[in-house]
């Protein structure tokens, strides 16, 4: 009898935060399958222009560019990708904790932030690091012009040595269960990746028209296509190398985007669940409770008769 | 005997095109291009136009709405570009309003220094460029 309706009241009110966590859990998945489409159709532009500036640089000789320079400032600034909001279960605190890590040795005056997402800003400010920018409200669908208004800003900031090195943090998107968090440089950018992966390239295509050729016989052409630059190499260069700051800052939001909702999914499914053993619990107690009071009630009933029928 | 080239088209948000082709002509900085099976490998900027396909026996117009380079090797063409959009993807009334939009600010530039020409004037191109692939594949 006691507690029975508190135990119900439980209940419901664990059923109703189910509902919640189910919706949200349902608005995650629809919202993380696009941002998922998204950020897989923004992969063959990064890794295309990556290959181009490979490429030029690789046909060009040895060409600079400032956004390849050794950095003048020992000054690092850390752009930290997080949410606007909770409920996301460890997504946030894995990117800060990454930042914490690497900044761990680095005497504070040399680290600057930018927070990306009102979780990080919030952080930092607790921790009264110097914030230099921040990028609040992010779309769900971050436009390509975001990650260039961004790209413009951090590329001054490298330019007129406010920062000597750039980097991004942020959660790679594995799958909805995994989000692993990353640290990727920015600026200063170093030519050895772009040269790698358009020597890799090349050398894929050798081998494929290698094997061509056994099949074709006799079909001797020149290999080694030497590549013209209109107008020259520095200016396609410097065409480039931006673009691909702003798609590196792009993939960085997008797979930050991508990861939030696989996060808050996750998190969201397994409060769902909780919730579900939780009524499964309490259905159990509450039975009992109802049993015992049943019983309670016979025995009282039989007890009442037997000393009526005694008497 | 004429091979064909594969033609890619990639902006940051996705890839628009991706098909081999017989022969692709750009509007480069430095002039038209007409690029056929065994072009010599060059990059170089495209203007904001329209850039051609031919597929088969059509043409097939697609604008290339946004600054961008084509990086051309003898079997492929590559096309990074900010923005670009297949003939039948485009909102063709929208490009009018812009393009008026564009000239309205372009001929008050006189009266009113705060216009930014170059905004403006890359606007209006978008727009025309928009407008006569659109056209173009119409008729």
């Amino acid at each position: 009898m006691r507690g029975m309706r508190e135990i119900k009241r439980r209940i419901r009110s664990v059923q109703s935060t189910q509902k919640i966590t189910r919706a949200m859990e349902m608005v995650a998945a629809a919202k993380l399958r696009r941002a998922e489409e998204r950020a897989s159709a923004a992969r063959p532009y990064a890794g295309s222009i990556k290959e181009a500036i490979g490429r030029v640089l690789l046909y060009s000789g040895n060409i600079g560019h400032p956004l390849m320079e050794p950095p003048e400032s020992v000054k690092k600034c850390y752009v930290v990708f997080t949410s606007d909001r909770g409920l996301c279960g460890s997504y946030n605190t894995n990117v800060l904790r990454l930042t914490m890590q690497e900044t761990k040795g680095l005497p504070r005056e040399e680290v600057q932030i930018v927070a990306v997402g009102r979780k990080a800003r919030e952080h930092f400010r607790r921790r009264d690091y110097n914030i230099i920018g921040e990028y609040l409200d992010i779309e769900d669908r971050p436009a390509f012009i975001r990650a260039q208004e961004m790209g413009a800003y951090l590329q001054q900031l490298f330019l007129d040595g406010t920062a000597g090195e750039i980097y991004a943090v942020y959660n790679e998107y594995v799958n909805p269960m995994i989000q692993r968090p990353t640290c990727q440089p920015l600026l200063p950018m170093s030519s050895g990746i772009f040269r790698e992966e358009a020597a890799a390239r090349d050398e894929e295509e050798r081998q494929a028209k290698k094997e061509e050729k056994e099949t074709t016989e006799g079909a001797e052409r020149e290999e080694d296509y030497l590549y013209r630059f209109e107008p020259e190499p520095a200016a396609v260069l410097d065409a480039f190398l931006p673009r691909f700051l702003y798609s590196l800052i792009f993939t960085s939001l997008l797979e930050a985007k991508a990861s939030e909702f696989g996060a808050r999914m996750t998190a969201m499914r397994m409060a769902s669940d909780n919730a579900k053993d939780m009524i499964h619990e309490l259905t159990l107690k509450y039975n009992k409770a109802r049993q015992a009071a049943i019983t309670q009630e016979i025995l009282e009933i039989v007890n009442t008769s037997e000393a009526l029928g005694r008497s | 005997m004429s091979k064909e080239i594969q033609l890619r088209i990639v902006t940051p948000e996705r890839v628009v095109y991706d098909d081999s082709v017989r022969m692709v002509i750009a509007h480069g900085v430095e002039g038209e291009l007409g690029i056929l099976y065994e072009h010599t490998p060059l990059v170089t900027p495209l203007k904001v136009s329209v850039l051609r396909v031919r597929k088969g026996d059509i043409f097939y117009p697609i604008a290339v709405s946004g600054g961008g380079f084509a990086e051309i090797k003898p079997d492929q063409v590559t096309v990074l570009t900010d923005s670009a959009e297949l003939p039948e993807e485009i909102d063709v009334e929208r490009a009018y309003e812009a393009k008026k939009r564009a000239e309205d600010r372009l001929s008050r530039r006189e009266e009113d220094p705060g216009i930014d020409v170059l905004r403006a004037n890359s606007a209006l191109l978008r727009a025309l460029a928009r407008i006569q692939a659109a056209e173009k594949w119409k008729s």
